[in-house]
């Protein structure tokens, strides 16, 4: 049953059977959580924009036709409602907090078996871009986080972004270019 | 495209995807250009460090509250009906010109001097009408136009008085049950849209969808 591929779920899911959405819920629920949060950079945003995201998916399912990902439609609703989200508190003038939590943002290489002064290097890096990814645009961040982190493939992105593919294209490479100069410029070790 | 003494630094982003259009001339570049091969190893380790970036931890609390709000979400069991799509209103309007046209035609050509044969027969005839529309758009026998449920029970009623085509189609569009209808779907519409959103996630799924018609109303 856990097997099932995400459009059986969905196909399930428009004949009434909750446990299919349920499973959809499990399998997304950490991915559109991560991207969100990475987004506001608050965690409560992020699961209240995700909870959004995954009802907004349970209303329309009944029109959805297996021409995409179900991961792709999730990504897309999530992103609009983040990008709402960023500009309603642009325009209320409270920006974003950045409420993540200190530990969280260091963590990378934690669990790892790397030496002490690797581990040590790779936090630095690991803060250095939180905050290199704060000071982004959210249109950059946005196409710099579902191309790394969730290994999204150009189409999809360009899709989920609404832009073009010559667009997201340079839009990528810039975000790109603009978190190693910010990496640089604050004397991050990119070695 | 290039040769060695040109950068490329605009093309590392699509080379480190595997996406450049030339890769070969970029690696032989970046072989001979010391400048660009650092650039192109430093986005590979912001790359490098993006990808290994922890994913947060979900408590279960966050699948029972999605679950708790599909709970209030209408059932799927049911057939779900795009109501406004141009289709369907097509289909209405064809239905009502078909209705109007055998009313018209009952009561002005079948001509008898028998006058309650008359009314029976055009109450036979328009009360399996009203069953049909009924049952076809849950029709409430209460929201039909006092003047149709009268001509269709009152046997006092002159038969020569039918009503043109015309006529039927404006008392129609007055019904309570139509405005009422329509009021329902702009009031849950606006309900939907608490926030002002500049995208709206409905649009951008209608290009996965079977139906681009924002108005839905459960049959």
């Amino acid at each position: 049953m856990t097997d099932a591929t995400d459009w059986e779920l969905v196909s399930r899911v428009k004949s009434g059977d909750t446990d299919a959405f349920a499973q959809i819920v499990s399998r997304y629920q950490k991915p559109v959580i991560h991207f969100c949060q990475r987004m506001l950079r608050s965690r409560q945003d992020a699961e209240d924009i995700a909870q959004e995201c995954f009802v907004r998916f349970y209303r329309s399912v009944d029109r959805l036709e297996p021409r995409a990902k179900v991961s792709t439609m999730l990504f897309c609703i999530a992103r609009n409602l983040a990008i709402n989200h960023l500009r309603d508190a642009e325009r209320r003038g409270r920006g974003i907090t950045d409420s993540m939590d200190a530990p969280e943002a260091k963590q990378i290489g934690s669990t790892s078996s790397l030496n002490p002064a690797r581990e040590a290097h790779l936090a630095e890096l690991g803060a250095m871009i939180e905050r290199g990814l704060a000071a982004m645009t959210p249109e950059h961040r946005e196409v710099l986080l579902l191309r790394e982190l969730q290994g999204f493939d150009y189409d999809e992105i360009a899709e989920i972004a609404g832009c073009p593919l010559g667009t997201l294209k340079s839009r990528l490479a810039r975000a790109r270019n603009a978190l190693r100069d910010f990496i640089v410029a604050n004397g991050g070790n990119l070695t | 495209m290039t040769n060695h003494d040109e950068h490329v630094l605009d093309r590392l982003s699509d080379y480190l995807d595997g996406m450049d259009a030339a890769p070969d001339e970029v690696c032989e570049h970046l072989q001979a250009c010391s400048a660009c091969k650092k650039h192109f190893q430093e986005l590979e380790r912001i790359a490098d460090a993006l990808e290994e970036l922890p994913e947060p931890d979900v408590a279960p609390a966050f699948a029972t509250g999605v679950m708790n709000r599909i709970a209030k979400e209408p059932k799927k069991t049911a057939r779900r009906i795009v109501l406004f799509s141009p289709r369907i209103l097509a289909m209405a309007a064809g239905i009502l010109v078909l209705i109007a046209v055998g009313l018209i035609a009952v009561r002005s050509q079948v001509m008898t001097p028998d006058n309650t044969a008359v009314s029976s027969l055009n109450a036979v005839t328009e009360e399996m009408i009203l069953a049909e529309l009924a049952q076809r758009v849950q029709l409430r026998r209460a929201d039909v136009p006092e003047w149709l449920v009268n001509a269709s029970s009152d046997e006092e009623e002159d038969p020569h008085t039918a009503l043109t085509s015309e006529e039927w189609l404006d008392s129609v569009m007055e019904m309570n049950w139509f405005s009422n209808m329509v009021d329902d779907w702009e009031a849950a519409e606006s309900s939907d849209d608490s926030q002002t959103d500049v995208f709206d996630e409905d649009d951008t799924l209608d290009n996965w969808t079977n139906e681009s018609v924002p108005g839905e109303v459960l049959l």
